[in-house]
């Protein structure tokens, strides 16, 4: 069934047409909110609303995007807010301490693979938004500069300058993990 | 030689983050997300449903609305004669003195 098929079913209660939609799309919202949030229980909660927010707004889908992107776009923005409020909450949680603990964390080597994974998480954090978003979606989404550039609705020099940038960074932060 | 080590870093560097992200959620996420959905949709209130139903039922007559004052407004342009707010609307002319007119009001009245 094509997504337009889909879609259709949806607007006429098939509700087996939407878990069909969760599962052809969730692995490229999870490597966007994975990438903007890391591995953590809030990314799974994102995930679900992504989904939800396009089930109730599915009237307002007309098409002329892809539903992928659509469905990225919306991961995007729900993972900012979700970032915005993880900077709220930071400054009287334990979030604060959890922090320290990554930073203690990056100091040393990482030696296991979760170690690894969050170290580059880290890593990944000490990103601008902009940049990460780039990141997230060159590296892990694997888009191209010209489909990053249409989903950020940002020129493709900027995505070229901004990935240039960011690459530059984690080359520093993750220089140990590099020259492995 | 510079631009081929740059390269190699690159591709590392995007092989590193990739393999290190999790591409996927928990087991079970479709189910996760459709008993969601199917809570949200019972947990709407009545209003909201009827609200619901009448923008439904109101975009549906929206269009013939839409033909049905065209017509009337053609009418009544043509009825008239003249293009103007009054012949539009198919208000009648009073000029003010009738409005004002103590005699006119008596007989309104009565």
């Amino acid at each position: 069934m094509t997504d337009a098929e889909l879609i259709n079913a949806v607007k006429s209660g098939d509700q087996s047409a939407f878990s069909e939609i969760i599962n052809r799309y969730q692995s490229q919202v999870a490597c966007t909110v994975h990438g903007m949030l890391g591995d953590c229980h809030e990314a799974d909660d994102v995930g679900q609303e992504v989904f939800i927010r396009f089930y109730k707004s599915i009237d307002n889908f007309r098409g002329e995007s892809q539903l992928s992107t659509y469905l990225v776009r919306i991961a995007i923005n729900l993972s900012l807010n979700e970032i915005k409020r993880r900077k709220r909450r930071a400054f009287f949680s334990i979030d604060g301490w959890r922090k320290e603990q990554q930073d203690k964390l990056s100091n040393n080597l990482a030696n296991t693979v979760v170690e690894q994974r969050e170290y580059i998480e880290h890593a990944l954090e000490q990103l601008d938004n902009n940049a990460r978003l780039v990141v997230t979606l060159r590296i892990i989404n694997g888009y191209s500069v010209k489909e990053t550039a249409e989903i950020l609705s940002i020129p493709v020099g900027t995505v070229l300058s901004r990935f240039a940038r960011a690459q530059k960074k984690l080359q520093v932060l993750l220089s140990p993990l590099l020259e492995e | 030689m510079e631009k081929q080590n740059q390269n190699k870093t690159d591709e590392k560097l995007a092989k590193l983050i990739k393999d290190n992200t999790k591409n996927g959620f928990d087991p079970f996420f479709a189910e996760r997300v459709m008993s969601k959905v199917n809570s949200q949709i019972e947990r709407r209130s009545p209003i909201d449903q009827v609200m619901e139903q009448l923008l439904f039922q109101f975009r549906k007559m929206a269009l013939a609305a839409l033909l049905i004052l065209t017509f009337l407004i053609s009418y009544n342009v043509i009825d008239e004669g003249e293009l103007t707010f009054a012949s539009v609307l198919d208000i009648p002319q009073v000029s003010l003195e009738d409005a004002l007119d103590p005699i006119n009001y008596l007989e309104w009245s009565e």
